[in-house]
């Protein structure tokens, strides 16, 4: 409804609309870029790589092959002085006869490496750092690419540096001095400086697909997944069709089912062990005293006990929420239907086939969607309750996934794990649209 | 029903209401109370707990040894520095974003909703690699700023949903006369639009909150010093090597419940109306 008079404040205004709907969204596009979907891509990306956390030269991406050349500079200088000193001290002249293939093969190994200008540049400049004590902050001058062939050369010549110092030792009659020990370390830790590329492709998801435990993983997520929303569904109505009736104190029971839904999983995760708990919980002697159970441990300490038990906590946490879901269908169902069925002398199980069910179809589909796509993500409930346990029983998907991040440190592994948690989730959404576009469709005929 | 005379069978029916109703508030309740009961049992009689707790012999020591002897405080400090900074940063975002949406026409806007939608559905283990490397070569681990950064970014798609459908119902011709007498749309926005949809503003908080409140991964993983610690994730490390210390786990349970439970009671129309947005309408 806005007043243009002519084309051009028209074209003005449109502009200026545009522009002010631009810079209004701007803020929350920036924000999913950055904090969702670049980082989506980076997880893959990371999945494509030997990635550890905890390993000397797998922390970081490599493409290539490169020398760590701050590593090298140190283990190297600190050699060369042991070895100068060693000369000058008194040592037997069985070991002195062996030092000087040290030093020869100190050197082949600093011309297979430093073997141009522009490396021995390079190397001077990271030299200046180590010798002042200063950390090498940036990694274009922290490395330098080799070849694969001056990358085997160079770890032989670490292996031949190992022999020698070996050979020095074992011609020494008393204890090997100090700058032996340095040596000897030394020779064992040059060849680390050496960084291979840790891009494997696919290979994270080739060796997931071929274990077990992804497999194993995947089944139990979805066995969780469909028990759980399955019983939800089936309380979630009987609670909506409850509460749908006017009585007394409604507000409150609404209420009441609402705590639950809103504390965290964790702490309702605390809750359940508590009650599980062999030694002290209600629940578990509860079922032993009946005998359903042979004895009050067997519900954390064992597969299926296990796996129950987290179906049954995420019953009651998440069953509430279901109920409103269907209770918001409901009341969208016109009354008269049932009046006149009831007219029509039309029992009350009748009524609920025949008109009930029917017209809260698509408000079932959608709850079932956004209790599977969200019950499939699942971790804090698994992680608090049974941390996956016992023997993986109960390690679903993300937990996997995190586990191997965060436990083993092994990014790369864990992350692969991530993107096929990703992958389940958008197939499902994919089917999911599907049927639900294709229900409407013959909906509306 | 209330003109015809209460026949048998529909005391019956209201017997059967009321038992089932009963049953249901007592089973969904039980949990809660029994940590009740436990966070207030004299000390190594957790074998010995009755279903109604000797009240004689009551303790409330373990309230006070959660805030004395362990950082119970911090984390909530923690967690409601970060919930409620992460609700303002994520409910100016997301209000600015649902405004251009439901009043604005502007090429991409399906593109969009799209996104915003997927992004409702991710599976946060998805990203979790990259962010945690990210606040480590930021320096943020152990920081609220860590945290406030992934939780308003997910929190972004249920406000913006909820917000853009609110403002859908804010009448056009309210709009339209502000901007006839002169005002931008910055204008219309702030001084016409905003008070009107505060009530939606603030529903949209509330939840917000309760998801910042709640979320677990990214603070277990981004925030490990204790200290750092957010209140879902202290709770759970209140367990030793071998035993959980479940007297001081159950009152630390109660102490939060309590307050979520008060706000949950004022608010739950709201709540209601804001959780279930998404979902009802097709």
């Amino acid at each position: 409804m806005e007043i243009r008079k002519t084309d051009g404040s028209r074209l003005r205004k449109g502009l200026s609309e545009r522009q002010t709907a631009y810079a209004l969204i701007l803020p929350a596009m920036l924000v999913i870029f950055a904090v969702a979907v670049f980082p989506l891509l980076q997880t893959f990306y990371i999945s494509l790589f030997d990635l550890r956390l905890n390993h000397p030269t797998r922390n970081a991406r490599h493409f290539v092959h490169k020398l760590n050349l701050e590593q090298y500079v140190d283990m190297t200088d600190r050699g060369r002085s042991a070895l100068a000193s060693l000369s000058d001290s008194d040592v037997s002249d069985d070991v002195l006869r062996r030092l000087p293939a040290i030093g020869e093969t100190l050197d082949r190994l600093h011309d297979t490496l430093v073997s141009n200008p522009d490396r021995l540049d390079q190397y001077e400049r990271v030299r200046d750092l180590v010798v002042t004590f200063e950390p090498v902050r940036e990694s274009s001058l922290r490395y330098f690419r080799i070849s694969g062939l001056e990358a085997n050369e160079a770890l032989s010549l670490a292996e031949q540096l190992q022999d020698d110092v070996a050979r020095a030792i074992a011609a020494t009659r008393e204890s090997p001095s100090r700058q032996l020990r340095v040596l000897e370390q030394i020779s064992q830790d040059v060849g680390r400086s050496i960084v291979y590329p840790n891009f494997i492709g696919l290979g994270h998801y080739a060796a997931h697909f071929a274990d077990t435990r992804l497999w194993s993983s995947l089944i139990n997520t979805m066995t969780f997944v469909g028990f759980a929303v399955l019983f939800e569904l089936v309380f979630g109505m009987l609670i909506a069709l409850l509460i749908n009736r006017k009585f007394l104190g409604r507000g409150a029971i609404r209420a009441t089912v609402l705590i639950p839904w809103s504390i965290p999983a964790a702490v309702s995760a605390l809750i359940w062990r508590y009650m599980y708990d062999g030694q002290f919980g209600i629940v578990a002697r509860a079922l032993d005293a009946v005998g359903l159970i042979g004895d009050s441990s067997v519900m954390l300490s064992t597969g299926s006990g296990a796996m129950v038990s987290l179906i049954v906590a995420d019953i009651w946490k998440t069953t509430p929420f279901m109920a409103l879901l269907l209770l918001g269908g409901l009341q969208t169902i016109d009354g008269t239907l049932y009046e006149s069925a009831r007219v029509d002398g039309a029992r009350s199980y009748q009524q609920f086939f025949r008109i009930t069910l029917p017209l809260l179809k698509n408000t079932m589909m959608v709850a079932i969607i956004f209790r599977s796509l969200d019950t499939f993500k699942v971790f804090d409930l698994v992680y608090v309750l049974t941390a996956g346990g016992p023997a993986n029983a109960t390690e679903t998907l993300s937990v996997f996934a995190y586990r191997l991040m965060f436990r083993q440190m092994n990014f790369g592994s864990g992350s692969a794990v991530a993107v096929v948690v990703f992958i389940c989730i958008t197939l499902l959404s994919v089917v999911y649209v599907k049927a639900l576009d294709s229900d409407m469709l013959t909906g509306h005929k | 029903m209330s003109k015809l005379r209460p026949t048998n069978r529909s005391i019956l029916r209201r017997l059967a209401l009321f038992a089932g109703l009963t049953c249901f508030v007592a089973i969904v309740m039980f949990p809660f109370y029994w940590q009740l009961v436990t966070s207030i049992s004299p000390p190594g009689q957790l074998t010995q707990l009755t279903l109604i707790p000797d009240l004689n012999n009551a303790s409330t020591d373990a309230y006070f040894f959660i805030f004395r002897e362990r950082n119970f405080g911090r984390y909530l400090y923690n967690s409601f520095g970060v919930a409620s900074l992460s609700t303002l940063f994520g409910i100016s975002i997301a209000s600015f974003s649902a405004y251009a949406i439901a009043r604005m026409s502007f090429p991409g806007k399906a593109l969009l909703l799209g996104l915003v939608l997927s992004i409702a559905m991710f599976p946060q283990i998805a990203i979790i690699s990259p962010i945690f490397l990210f606040m480590r070569d930021m320096g943020l681990r152990n920081t609220w700023l860590g945290l406030i950064i992934p939780y308003m970014t997910f929190s972004l798609p249920l406000s913006m949903w909820y917000l853009t459908a609110f403002f859908k119902t804010i009448p056009d011709s309210l709009e339209d006369a502000a901007r006839i007498d002169g005002c931008t749309p910055i204008q219309a926005f702030s001084k016409v639009i905003f008070p009107l949809a505060l009530p939606g503003v603030f529903t949209a908080a509330i939840l917000t909150f309760i998801y910042a409140w709640n979320e677990y991964l990214f603070a277990l993983t981004i925030n490990t010093q204790d200290a750092a610690r957010t209140m879902p994730v202290g709770i759970t490390m209140f367990q030793g090597e071998y035993t959980l210390p479940w007297v001081e786990t159950s009152a630390a349970v109660v102490s939060v419940t309590v307050p979520l439970a008060i706000v949950v009671l004022i608010f739950q129309q709201r709540i209601i109306s804001g959780a279930t947005a998404g979902a009802v309408k097709e």
